[in-house]
């Protein structure tokens, strides 16, 4: 999840860690600091990138987070701030950094055998909402089609996405339309 | 304690005896084995190989967590791009088509008319892939080798080619393993084995493998091939380039 208020950091960054083949990787932004809290207790998400100043003034709630959720905080650099200020966080992304040095430092946390110990509890069949999301997913829908033909919001879309890709551990759109088909989700004839 | 680096003292044989995937990187550089007590830097020397470069690829591929450091060793690019094509006509002409055969057996021993979307994607995946290196082999390594020669003929040589940037290839080099481990756990969870025989232990073992070499193969070229392209492409430029 991205807390960043500035759209040109936050959707550039998006756009960044998205990889047009690999779904596996959903980022969910959020541009107001003061709904962090509720946005990550929505979300769940595995990494929080935000600026160590959002870190700091958000410190009371990030603390309660971690006690409740196990995930990486990566700091997102783009002013100067205190060596020592920058030492608490997992990774950092800095302003000038490149797209695959970006990809990489993302890709390197989510690879944390660590982190993926609760990747895989809560068993492996899908909720009836989470199979329609499935069958829309891999006929190709986007995230807003989706959203709308099942009159949700895009952030229970997301999250539908993503318990789906931690069930079932596919991440391409060609592996969940394999699962699919295996289990009569969609017909062979209709990929 | 385990090992997290290997070093131009160690010993080649040793090297291989502690991971035997390595064989792959001897056979894509053309070092003969018989290697008797010879150490890494030796063994490169001996084949007119760049130590350096030669361990930069023995570290990605033995430990995940190695992080590579290129510098400004624009003397290992030849040694590098050997590398890489040689992989790429490994992945096209043997690993690949490989497991293609494995898995159209596989498919027809299930007897399952929806087991045949594994066999239709994994081809689809082919299509992507060799789309994927071709544009590499053609596009991108010409590119590099052009930018080298002209580094090691500088003194008669003009600026960087202009038609092309390392930059334009770092945007759009995508992963393409993502299918590979998505396959896996499609034949390890979600696919009942109802076959007899042992094709479905051949093609998860050949998945696992083409994975993971796929998987240093694309972090030489994001962590080592592409930084030290754009470090020689701003040597032989010194005007900023904002593309
Ligand atoms: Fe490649
Ligand atoms: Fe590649």
């Amino acid at each position: 999840m991205i807390v960043e208020p500035s759209d040109t950091l936050r959707e550039g960054l998006e756009c960044i860690l998205t990889d047009r083949n690999n779904i596996g990787i959903v980022v969910e932004h959020c541009w107001e600091p003061a709904e962090l809290y509720s946005a990550f207790v929505n979300t769940q998400p595995r990494i929080l990138i935000a600026s160590p100043a959002v870190f700091e003034s958000r410190d009371k709630q990030i603390k309660s987070l971690r006690e409740k959720y196990a995930f990486h905080s990566v700091g997102l650099v783009y002013s100067y701030f205190h060596p020592d200020r920058l030492e608490e966080f997992d990774a950092l992304i800095h302003l000038n950094d490149n797209r695959e040095k970006i990809k990489a430092t993302v890709n390197k946390l989510l690879a944390d055998p660590a982190d993926q110990s609760g990747a895989n509890t809560g068993g492996d069949t899908l909720s009836a909402r989470e199979t329609e999301v499935l069958r829309l997913l891999v006929r190709g829908n986007s995230t807003k089609k989706i959203a709308e033909a099942l009159f949700i919001s895009t952030h229970t879309v997301n999250a539908h996405r993503k318990n789906i890709i931690r069930k079932l551990d596919i991440q391409t759109v060609s592996g969940l339309t394999i699962y699919a088909v295996l289990n009569n989700i969609i017909s062979l004839e209709e990929v | 304690m385990q090992k997290t680096v290997f070093t131009g003292e160690d010993s080649m044989a040793g090297i291989i005896h502690s991971n035997y995937r390595i064989l792959v990187i001897l056979e894509r550089m053309g070092i003969k084995l018989g290697l008797g007590n010879q150490t890494v830097e030796e063994v490169a020397t001996q084949h007119q190989l760049q130590t350096g470069a030669l361990l930069l690829i023995l570290n990605l591929f033995g430990f995940k967590q190695y992080n590579p450091e290129v510098g400004k060793h624009y003397a290992f690019i030849p040694d590098i791009l050997r590398y890489l094509k040689n992989s790429h006509s490994y992945f096209l002409e043997q690993k690949i088509p490989s497991i293609q055969q494995h898995i159209h057996q596989l498919v027809f021993q299930l007897h399952d008319s929806n087991a045949a979307m594994v066999e239709l994607c994994y081809n689809k995946y082919i299509e992507e892939v060799t789309e994927h290196i071709g544009y590499e082999n053609e596009i991108v390594f010409p590119y590099i080798e052009q930018l080298f020669r002209m580094y090691q003929n500088r003194a008669n040589g003009g600026p960087a080619p202009e038609s092309y940037t390392i930059g334009i290839y770092g945007e759009h080099h995508e992963d393409i393993e993502g299918l590979l481990n998505d396959l896996k756990n499609i034949l390890i969870r979600h696919l009942p084995q109802k076959e007899t025989g042992n094709l479905r232990r051949v093609v998860l073992q050949e998945l696992f493998d083409l994975e993971s070499d796929l998987n240093s193969h694309t972090r030489i070229e994001n962590e080592v091939l592409i930084p030290l392209v754009k470090k020689l492409e701003q040597e032989l430029e010194p005007v900023p380039d904002n593309r």
